[in-house]
């Protein structure tokens, strides 16, 4: 093992529920600083692979490892507390009004930590404000727009100070213009040195923050790599050529027969 | 008002308003998070298992002798509920049966348990009945010292890990990914479902208990805008609707667990009437601020990262 191991090692990793394979044989591997899209149509598999690294999906075989620590052997033991996640769904809006500040301080905890300090509430502010939603802090999390619950979704990350940040589909439900300050803000959390990996439907608004590109295809890796730049077809790049010279990942051409079961786990 | 006062002076009437008052504040705690997950119904469901908890201790008293016949039957009843809510939470968690199905099981098994088990115990369906409806009036002081202690335990874990089981009950997958001990977190709220329920089984009784954890919660989050707040309120319209509850039925002779229940859904339907005055009031002094903030401009004039 490396004196600093990588924030993502997956060796091999096949991932299966109910007797589905969503994952086969995945070997990735993120080093510290870097940007990493997953691409690929739905069902490929992007939101396994993220799940998959962070220990909430059965894999079946291989191993993935969060900076060294395997999450398939010793989840107890990896280091949470330096992960930023942003799932894809964002939380169910139940019956009990929650604030956005009270959700994002829910970041602050962790395995040796149930209860907040002090100081908690300061530092929510501050991850709020960081994202621009800091007005939103006492509004119920119930009745934000698809963007605002994003960003406080996103702040719930950044509270932690993370140094890996993993976001599942940050643009679904966000107007172009929010796209924008999203990548404004990704880039300059890069720019600091922490790591990202990010689930995207197409690379909007991210093309040049991105260091590589991971397209997924029916649960294997099919390209790992540059980023496919084009922004018309015809321009494009020889990662794009692999893409089916679309400008856009919508992989719905590459893999028109994707199975519905795989579109989404329970 | 003097006959209240004189009231306050009879020890068996102090002893029920003390496990009301207890009773009332802390199931709202625990309500809070079944509400918030979507569990309304699992107080029903662990009740009805309770139920046959009671019967289990009838017949354990009566196969030892014990000097009372139901000597054993909260302790039954404390076993049986916390063996049924860890049993709902494992099926839950596992994703296989839905909950709902689970919770079904449970109603008819329970109640249909019970009475069998109560008639194998050489009891009546009679003697189950202190358990259904509740018997504020029997409550003797070794009863107080365990409403007392459980209760006691109810709060610590509902008020001390509030936030740690807000965070499991609003988003599941993010605790996950923060490190927190999701499995232990959701087993202890199973537990200290539980754990109300039967502390609430001789106020309200075992039909009425999850009345008491949900009704109060089902009022506060009309008016609520935080999770906090709304867990206060219910504290509040519990403790409110047991007192008053029991001080009504030391006028009038009714059964004090049903008017209590019968008081809660009153305040609920009070506060449904007065919510849309109330938010106009609110909109009126505080929320200007708010209001001129339209979304679009503001999704636009985000601000970037430091």
């Amino acid at each position: 093992m490396p004196l600093t191991p990588d924030p993502i090692e997956l060796d091999g990793v096949s991932v299966a529920v109910g007797g589905t394979r969503l994952l086969e044989a995945v070997d990735l591997r993120v080093r510290s600083g870097e940007a990493v899209a997953l691409l690929g149509a739905n069902g490929s598999g992007k939101s396994t692979l993220v799940r998959a690294v962070l220990g909430q999906v059965p894999v079946v075989a291989g191993d993935a490892r969060l900076f060294g620590v395997s999450t398939r052997h010793a989840a107890a033991r990896a280091p949470w507390r330096r992960v930023g996640y942003v799932p894809q769904r964002l939380g169910a809006v139940s019956g009990v009004p929650a604030t956005a500040l009270e959700v994002v301080t829910t970041g602050l905890l962790g395995r040796r930590r149930l209860r907040l300090r002090r100081a908690d509430t300061d530092r929510a502010h501050q991850a709020m404000e960081q994202v621009g939603v800091a007005d939103l802090a006492d509004r119920p999390f119930g009745v934000l727009s698809g963007g605002q619950a994003q960003r406080v979704a996103i702040a719930r990350a950044l509270v932690r100070d993370p140094d890996l940040l993993l976001l599942d589909e940050p643009l679904a439900g966000v107007d172009v213009l929010t796209q924008a300050t999203f990548a404004r803000l990704l880039g300059d959390l890069h720019e600091q040195g922490r790591t990202i990996v990010m689930v995207l439907h197409e690379l909007g608004p991210f093309g040049d923050l991105l260091d590589r590109a991971v397209v997924l295809r029916a649960g294997s890796v099919v390209h790992d790599g540059a980023i496919p730049r084009a922004e018309h077809p015809g321009t494009a790049g020889p990662a794009a050529a692999h893409l089916h010279e679309h400008d856009h990942l919508h992989l719905d051409h590459v893999m028109p027969t994707e199975p519905a079961t795989q579109r989404s786990l329970p | 008002m003097s006959g209240l006062l004189e009231m306050l002076t009879v020890p068996l009437f102090q002893r029920a308003l003390l496990a009301a008052l207890v009773v009332g504040v802390s199931a709202p705690v625990v309500g809070t998070f079944l509400v918030q997950r979507r569990l309304s119904l699992l107080g029903d469901g662990i009740g009805h298992v309770a139920l046959t908890g009671v019967a289990l201790g009838w017949l354990v008293g009566a196969a030892t002798g014990a000097a009372r016949a139901d000597a054993y039957a909260v302790p039954g009843a404390v076993v049986a509920a916390v063996i049924g809510a860890v049993a709902i939470e494992t099926v839950r968690g596992r994703g296989r049966t839905s909950g709902d199905l689970a919770l079904a099981l449970l109603f008819y098994g329970g109640i249909a348990g019970g009475v069998v088990v109560i008639g194998l115990a050489g009891g009546t369906n009679a003697n189950l009945m202190a358990y259904l409806f509740g018997s504020l009036a029997t409550v003797g002081t070794a009863d107080l010292v365990a409403i007392l202690v459980m209760s006691a335990a109810i709060l610590t874990v509902g008020l001390g890990l509030r936030t740690a089981l807000f965070a499991v009950s609003h988003d599941e997958e993010f605790a996950r990914s923060t490190g927190l001990p999701v499995g232990a977190l959701n087993i202890a709220v199973a537990v200290v479902a539980a754990l109300t329920v039967t502390v609430s089984m001789r106020v309200v009784g075992l039909l009425l208990v999850s009345a008491l954890m949900i009704v109060p919660v089902a009022a506060s989050q009309l008016v609520a805008r935080s999770f906090r707040q709304t867990m206060r309120l219910a504290m509040v319209i519990g403790a409110t609707a047991c007192v008053a509850g029991l001080v009504v039925t030391f006028v009038v002779p009714l059964a004090p667990g049903a008017v209590i229940v019968v008081l809660a859904i009153a305040i609920y339907a009070g506060v449904a009437v007065l919510r849309p005055v109330l938010a106009r009031a609110r909109r009126r002094d505080g929320g200007s601020r708010e209001v001129s903030r339209g979304d679009a401009t503001h999704d636009a004039a985000a601000g970037s990262a430091r």
